[in-house]
């Protein structure tokens, strides 16, 4: 079933990606990089991102490599 | 592109607020830190169930257990915590349990768990004895032998372990003495920063004459003491190299500025969206909302949220416009920002100075030899 546009849940959930997305957008930077895989660098050096984004890693190798490693440290966001 | 939807990639828990330790630069008031308790099964689970139902989820999520000393608030506490998450995330997505602790509490049950768990642990020391001075107890004596303790139990378990140092001035004067207390400590994994001004301390290292020279003569010393195929890895030499690894001009974006990718929720269920530090002082500020009470989501529809974002990302334009690291840094030390400055609407730092600048332009310097060439 189609959501109900007037869903109060669905509203706030469109109204909180605008905002992220609007931030995001606001990064300097962001609007003149080539590429698309912009939100690598520190943003998932622990946590590998989803599959299209670790598919489209520059460093796929090392990053799966390092999955397996445990004690592997924190990344500095942490 | 950058996903346009928000995503947690580590939830950090504020298992207690209680420290057995009272190390004289840390980010987390005394205040804070005396106080007792463990958080409660209702503010975990709806921490869980919002992240779920929220849609907030992605294939991996790193669940971070904070203190102050996260093991503080016991074992038993732990395995029920564990269970709790399992029982609302096994099938959703792949969770990694990190703990970050001083190590006093680590004992051959704490081994015995982290290894059922697969966790992964790190363990705060600053050094040798002499450089690890500043991690003291509520008594003001040091606190070495028993960190060494709780790492002699890792090391007899066979757990990888993550050494984290706060380099001060007594490391940098000594790196060589630094580098054989990690070699010979039995740590997998080493990551370093500098005594850096937080918003419950400030810096021993302001004012401190030369001290890029001597974080340079630090760096290229763990530069060359631990290759990137040497027995300890280094965080960050890590970071060095993606960076340098990556098409230049490809701008970083750090978990710092981007919302919810990092989420922090303290023992009574309030939450920040962006670094933990700014929630666990006493200023409220940066308390987005609480999970009894509110959605993560909706802390972005949020006047609060709107102000923070703006400062946030005019700071941002200070950096770009001013240093040029920033294609690396993307604006990282957000919190530092707001300790030194008052606002994150600022630019440099102690902590980038050193941590990003003197840093890269050290191991860029050193690129250019003719043996790294």
């Amino acid at each position: 079933m189609a959501a109900d546009p007037k869903d109060p849940t669905d509203v706030s959930r469109s109204d909180a990606e605008q905002a992220f997305t609007a931030h995001m957008s606001s990064l300097p930077g962001s609007n003149d990089s080539p590429g698309d895989d912009r939100d690598k660098g520190w943003l998932d050096e622990y946590v590998p991102d989803d599959e299209d984004n670790v598919r489209k890693s520059p460093d796929d190798g090392g990053k799966k490599e390092r999955e397996k490693q445990p004690g592997k440290p924190p990344g500095r966001g942490e | 592109m950058v996903k346009r939807r928000p995503q947690v990639s580590m939830l950090r828990l504020q298992a207690t607020p209680t420290c057995n330790l009272n190390c004289r630069y840390c980010y987390i008031p005394e205040s804070v830190r005396r106080r007792r308790g463990s958080m409660s099964a209702d503010v975990l689970e709806a921490t869980l169930s919002h992240l779920v139902d929220e849609d907030l989820l992605g294939r991996h999520l790193a669940i971070s257990w904070h203190g102050a000393e996260p093991l503080a608030a016991g074992l038993d506490w732990y395995r029920d915590a564990v269970d709790r998450v399992a029982s609302f995330l096994d099938g959703r997505t792949l969770v990694t349990h990190v703990f970050q602790s001083n190590g006093v509490l680590v004992d051959d049950d704490w081994c015995e768990f982290f290894r059922r768990i697969g966790a992964h642990v790190g363990i705060s020391i600053d050094g040798t004895r002499e450089q690890s001075a500043a991690r003291v107890n509520w008594a003001g004596r040091p606190a070495f032998d028993q960190v060494m303790r709780g790492v002699g139990r890792l090391n007899a378990h066979g757990i990888p372990w993550t050494l984290l140092a706060v380099v001060g001035s007594s490391a940098m004067s000594d790196p060589e003495s630094f580098v054989d207390f990690v070699r010979s400590s039995g740590c997998s994994t080493l990551g370093f920063k500098v005594e850096e001004t937080n918003v419950a301390n400030r810096s021993a290292l302001h004012g401190t004459r030369r001290i890029e020279e001597r974080y340079r003569h630090f760096v290229q010393h763990l530069w060359r003491a631990f290759p990137a195929d040497g027995p300890v890895q280094v965080r960050e030499f890590e970071e060095y190299r993606s960076a340098r690894g990556r098409d230049r001009g490809r701008q970083a974006v750090p978990v710092t500025m981007v919302p919810l990718r990092n989420l922090t929720v303290a023992l009574n269920g309030d939450f920040t969206i962006f670094s933990g530090e700014l929630l666990f002082g006493e200023d409220r500020r940066f308390v987005f909302g609480n999970v009894l009470t509110g959605s993560f989501r909706d802390s972005l529809c949020t006047e609060r949220f709107r102000a923070v974002s703006s400062e946030m990302l005019a700071g941002a334009r200070r950096c770009a416009g001013s240093c040029p690291f920033y294609v690396d840094c993307g604006s990282f030390y957000v919190s530092q920002k707001l300790a030194e400055h008052g606002t994150f609407d600022a630019a440099e730092t102690l902590a980038c100075r050193l941590e990003m600048q003197t840093l890269f332009r050290s191991l860029d310097a050193l690129m250019d030899e003719p043996a790294n060439a």
